[in-house]
């Protein structure tokens, strides 16, 4: 790049200013456009991750507590359909043991929410070193600085490099500078933890797959003991075949078959997981698509949905 | 420690196969059949197996926290090195700011002298 038109003022003192500053301007476009050229959209890419990754850890807790209500939901159809035969001091052991060991479940679950948490907090913090305020109040100050510059010696404020006043460079500059700052930082980060937090994701994909597992397994269970088993044996009328049906039996099945959530769309929680842990691993091996993110968003807000209908549920 | 998860696997399944075999209609029917003694026991046994089900599965989860959990120390450290990373962008820009101020004085210096 060419600096040329300068016409500074005849005393040396501010002459030196305008031409370190030109020079240095200068150098540092060539330097960071260079240096950005092998980062490009990196940090854009690990800012739009980080954001789906704070949606993916805020759903979580509504899945786990849904994981629980299936879970002690189809235990207990299960005790009512085990308890026909078996003595009492069994029922006693066997009711005591369930709910000691699902006090267990809760706990693993607490387990799993507290270190969603701190999974939310590390992809927080990624937001927070790729987002867009810091950039902008830096280029403010450097716009701030230059003004002030400008007062030291006018002749800054018509200097040139090539045709455009050297103002106009500030903000580029600085915004090149910020993103090669980001880059870097991201860069070390990735080197140095790129791989623990990929075993993070696939070890949250490991979790959410079982859990979705357990669900599903769980909801059928309760399907056929709990809510469609009553209704189809009152149908067929085994115990009392002259017996009419209840008053709400096309309500209760109508209920029964259409339950909501539906627990098909459980299976947008492991699309996210996956989805995450894929985008992550080819991020930190510098292989970022936007294809890629935009799929990650769209999992994320599928299970997003599918968390709000949990808790619309309750 | 990988063995040990495959041997829960498959004692998980196993018990998984018994408990819905004893949900079947045959096996209740089958049970209804046996003498009392025997009927009983059955039904113990029925039970059992579903405790023993909830047990293995709880330890399937347990283990998959506790893989979860041996990472947190990277992701604490990884926490603190974005927020100092973060923090060096603050001070990138307070440090401007600081440098403004300091010109702007010397500008109204410069002026008097001059």
């Amino acid at each position: 790049m060419m600096l040329s038109s300068w016409k500074g003022k005849a005393h040396r003192p501010s002459a030196i200013t305008s031409g370190c500053l030109a020079r240095a301007l200068g150098a540092a476009i060539l330097l960071i456009a260079l240096s950005a050229c092998g980062d490009a959209r990196m940090s854009e890419h690990a800012g739009r991750l980080a954001t789906a990754g704070i949606a993916f850890t805020d759903a979580l807790p509504a899945l786990y507590d849904e994981s629980f209500r299936l879970a002690v939901a189809a235990d207990s159809a299960d005790l009512i359909d085990s308890r026909k035969e078996a003595p009492p001091s069994a029922r006693q052991a066997a009711i005591e043991a369930r709910d000691d060991l699902l006090k267990v479940r809760l706990a693993s679950l607490d387990d799993l929410k507290r270190h969603a948490i701190l999974l939310r907090s590390y992809f927080l913090a990624l937001s927070g070193l790729v987002g867009t305020d810091d950039a902008e109040g830096i280029t403010t100050a450097a716009k701030s600085l230059l003004d002030r510059m400008a007062g030291l010696d006018k002749s800054l404020e018509k200097a040139k490099i090539g045709d455009a006043p050297l103002k106009n460079y500030v903000d580029p500059i600085v915004k090149f500078g910020m993103k090669t700052y980001r880059d870097a930082a991201l860069r070390r980060e990735f080197e140095e933890r790129g791989s623990a937090i990929s075993r993070e994701l696939w070890l949250q994909r490991v979790a959410v797959e079982w859990l979705s597992a357990e669900m599903r397994k769980n909801a059928a269970l309760i399907s056929k003991l709990d809510e469609l088993g009553p209704l189809r044996a009152a149908y067929a009328g085994a115990d009392k075949p002259d017996a009419t049906l209840p008053g709400t039996w096309r309500e209760e099945r109508l209920a029964a078959l259409n339950r909501k959530p539906k627990i098909e769309q459980i299976a947008s929680a492991t699309k996210a997981a996956e989805a995450l842990y894929q985008t992550w691993s080819q991020l930190i091996a510098g292989q970022s698509g936007e294809t890629n993110i935009s799929l990650l968003i769209q999992d994320v807000q599928e299970l997003i949905a599918f968390a709000q209908a949990l808790r619309a549920v309750k | 420690m990988a063995a040990d998860q495959e041997l829960l696997n498959q004692l998980a399944d196993e018990l998984e196969k018994a408990r819905d075999e004893m949900r079947e209609d045959q096996w209740k029917t089958w049970m209804r059949s046996l003498p009392q003694a025997e009927r009983e026991a059955a039904a113990k046994k029925r039970l059992d197996v579903g405790t023993a089900l909830l047990a293995a599965k709880n330890a399937q989860l347990q283990g998959i926290v506790a893989a979860l959990q041996a990472n947190e120390t990277a992701l604490r450290n990884g926490i603190s090195a974005l927020a100092a990373a973060r923090g060096a962008a603050q001070d990138f820009q307070k440090h401007l700011k600081a440098v403004g101020d300091v010109l702007n004085v010397a500008a109204k210096v410069f002026k008097i002298l001059t």
